[in-house]
């Protein structure tokens, strides 16, 4: 069994221009999108990744080559045809007035209904399927207007689970919905992936989100593509790469971005735990160097793993304090 | 939920308890959409009652009293008591009742149209200019044409509302085919809708031009068109009137599917499988159908376009467009012929101006209705 779901022959995506040369924003591209798979997009800001997937989703022109759905140009196949192959969820909620989230999750049937959009006993399951596997039965009587951007992004995924195509789009999904929100909805991508025989292709800004759950990242960059599993992207240095700002780098060994400080005064921490560590972090973020020698310029000391007390050491002079604030207030007045 | 998932969309619910739980919310809902569907199917029912007893009320009221009894034989038959009766009822109240009642439909309906396809709750029929060529047209006769025209035009004889309705509909004509023109080029619909209300400037600037050179008393005549009304159309001319109205209620009719799709904005109607050039096309077309019939017929109506479809959403408490055509009919006619027998004042010799009704009485009726509906948000 072929399991590709979506293929792109080199493709070249950007924009036309009447009277200029054509803004190309990537070109040679040889993606795929596989079954069961869930796909992440991954890139800086303004480096394209809403024109590709309108241009995966048949709604921009490419510049170049073309996007096959089973061997089947996107472009030449016929709107309600395309509606039952590929669904697609964008940022932006649009204003639903008096919409219930049943009847929004109903319009992902438009593509199978008849003229006056009838819904059949068939019609009426996938609804309440889709509704199901979002975990969203609850907000069926509920109007769209009235539910939080989590559920009505919730419910416009089950639209498109509705839609009963086997390949799903998502143009940054979580953008508007805090941490846990986010996780929820990665967490129900994957699984329709998984399970559901899915292939889910999903532009994110949360790298950690996508590292932990995408089956295969693209990461986009210099006007090309490289596709390939998370880890391995991390460990041969092209996710570093794909983010690379000054004064921000990649750091591999934890999987998060860190802030290249420049080098301050030196303090050495010692202890252990989570106390020791969120000195550090502290300390860090207030422009000091965390030094490993204990000939440092400061040294703090977590008196007990647990104990209420820090102690500090500057120049050789030893001061107690409550709390990680007074810590740096006294090394600012220290003026090493 | 991974169970459920596993089985792919379609298939059968996995585990028992989930299948329970998941029928009980379901039975739960069904129920509470059954009564949700019953209570507006009760709406309609009520709007065509409604609807019925103004007809009535329509054809019994006039200058001249003429029992119930006589003017139901009349409908009927042909005959009544007295042939003036007769000839009352069939040539002038009939008319006049049944072009309130399609300008009604051809209003509420297209503004329902306007306003899904811009998405925009301020969109109205007129947006797309077609009023407005209407009115250049009517412009043009009134105030251009030589003095033998001037009289005929003052006392409004037949051939001169035959004359405004070929030139207003002559208008329309034109720019309803610019209008396409421009709707087959656009990409969006904010294009379209900027480019309409544009030309609708350019075209009063044309108005106000003819205006302020013509004669104090080719205004008045100007001014008489704008007011609007419903008692210009002859029984000859009915038919024409009602072709096209019906013409363009059976294009929106077949576009309900696409119309809910488009409540959610051009990309995503687009991604469930609508054609979003033929729809434009339709949309476009359909209203421009409609409004350049109403407009060459009865005038530049004003307000019902832009209300009704509010009124339908309110009281439906729906967007629907399934439920919502059928409701921006009936309630369009509904207001129509309201607005008719009351402008012409029972019991007094007055007629007031038609725009001056539908916008004195009906707005304040929306205010409420929308307060309501947004709970004062």
């Amino acid at each position: 069994m072929n399991d590709t779901m979506l293929e792109t022959r080199g493709l070249a995506i950007g924009y036309r221009r009447a009277r200029a040369s054509d803004i190309r924003l990537a070109q040679g591209l040889n993606l795929q999108l596989q079954r069961g798979k869930l796909t992440g997009l991954l890139g800086p800001n303004g480096i394209g990744k809403s024109t590709l997937l309108r241009t995966l989703a048949g709604m921009h022109a490419p510049l170049d080559g073309a996007v096959y759905l089973a061997n089947e140009k996107v472009r030449t196949l016929r709107p309600r045809e395309l509606a039952k192959r590929l669904s697609l969820v964008l940022t932006d909620a649009p204003r639903m007035g008096l919409m219930t989230g049943y009847e929004l999750v109903a319009l992902g049937r438009l593509p199978h209904s008849d003229w006056l959009g009838k819904l059949s006993a068939n019609d009426l399951q996938m609804i309440e399927w889709a509704l199901d596997a979002v975990s969203a039965t609850a907000l069926a009587g509920q109007r769209v207007a009235e539910v939080s951007d989590g559920q009505r992004q919730k419910l416009m995924i089950a639209r498109a689970l509705a839609q009963d195509a086997k390949l799903m789009l998502l143009d940054e999904p979580t953008a508007y919905l805090d941490l846990p929100r986010r996780m929820d909805i990665m967490r129900l991508l994957r699984q329709l992936a998984r399970h559901g025989g899915l292939a889910i292709l999903v532009s994110i800004h949360d790298l950690d989100l996508a590292l932990r759950n995408c089956d295969q990242l693209w990461l986009m960059q210099n006007g090309t593509i490289t596709a390939g599993v998370p880890e391995d992207l991390v460990l041969d240095g092209n996710l570093g790469d794909t983010f690379k700002t000054d004064g921000i780098s990649f750091d591999d060994s934890s999987g998060t971005f860190v802030i290249e400080r420049v080098a301050g005064h030196g303090v050495s921490v010692s202890g252990n735990g989570a106390r020791a560590l969120w000195m550090r972090r502290a300390l860090e973020r207030t422009g000091y160097r965390i030094d490993k020698h204990t000939n440092a310029a400061a040294i703090a000391t977590v008196e007990r793993e647990t104990g209420p007390e820090w102690q500090l050491r500057v120049n050789g002079q030893q001061s107690r304090h409550q709390n990680i604030a007074a810590v740096l207030d006294s090394l600012k007045d220290a003026k090493l | 939920m991974t169970q459920l998932a596993q089985q792919g969309p379609g298939t059968a619910l996995a585990s028992r308890e989930l299948r329970a739980t998941v029928s009980a919310t379901l039975r739960k809902r069904s129920t509470l959409a059954g009564i949700g569907i019953g209570r507006q199917r009760l709406i309609l029912l009520l709007m065509i009652v409604v609807l019925g007893a103004l007809l009535m009320t329509s054809l019994a009221l006039g200058s001249v009293s003429i029992p119930l009894d006589n003017i139901v034989s009349a409908l009927l038959s042909g005959h009544s008591d007295q042939s003036a009766w007769t000839n009352i009822v069939l040539k002038f109240r009939l008319p006049k009742t049944l072009t309130a009642m399609l300008a009604g439909m051809a209003l509420g309906v297209s503004g329902l149209l306007m306003q899904t396809y811009f998405r925009n709750p301020l969109a109205e029929p007129f947006v797309l200019g077609v009023s407005s060529g209407a009115s250049l047209g009517v412009a043009l006769v009134v105030l251009s044409t030589a003095g033998g025209g001037s009289a005929m035009l003052a006392g409004l004889g037949l051939a001169g509302d035959l004359l405004l309705s070929a030139a207003a509909g002559l208008g329309a004509a034109v720019t309803m085919s610019l209008v396409l023109l421009v709707a087959l080029r656009v990409r969006s619909s904010l294009t379209l809708l900027i480019m309409g209300l544009m030309f609708g400037y350019l075209v009063s600037a044309i108005v106000s031009l003819l205006l302020y050179f013509a004669r104090p008393e080719r205004i008045q005549a100007y001014i008489n068109w704008t007011f609007g009304s419903f008692s210009g159309v002859t029984a000859a001319q009915l038919p024409i009137l009602a072709g096209i109205v019906m013409a363009g209620l059976l294009m929106a009719a077949t576009m309900v599917k696409p119309l809910n799709a488009l409540l959610l904005g051009e990309d995503y109607a687009r991604s469930m499988g609508m054609n979003l050039h033929r729809t434009r096309l339709g949309i476009v077309l359909a209203t421009a159908l409609l409004v350049s019939a109403v407009t060459a017929f009865c005038g530049p109506i004003a307000f019902i376009g832009i209300a009704v479809p509010h009124l339908c959403r309110g009281i439906l408490r729906s967007s629907n467009h399934r439920l919502l055509l059928p409701a921006t009919c009936l309630v369009g006619a509904i207001v129509a012929i309201g607005a008719s027998i009351i402008a012409e004042m029972p019991g007094h010799n007055l007629v007031l101006p038609l725009n001056v009704i539908t916008a004195l009485l009906g707005a304040p009726v929306v205010m409420l209705v929308i307060l309501r509906q947004f709970r004062g948000r």
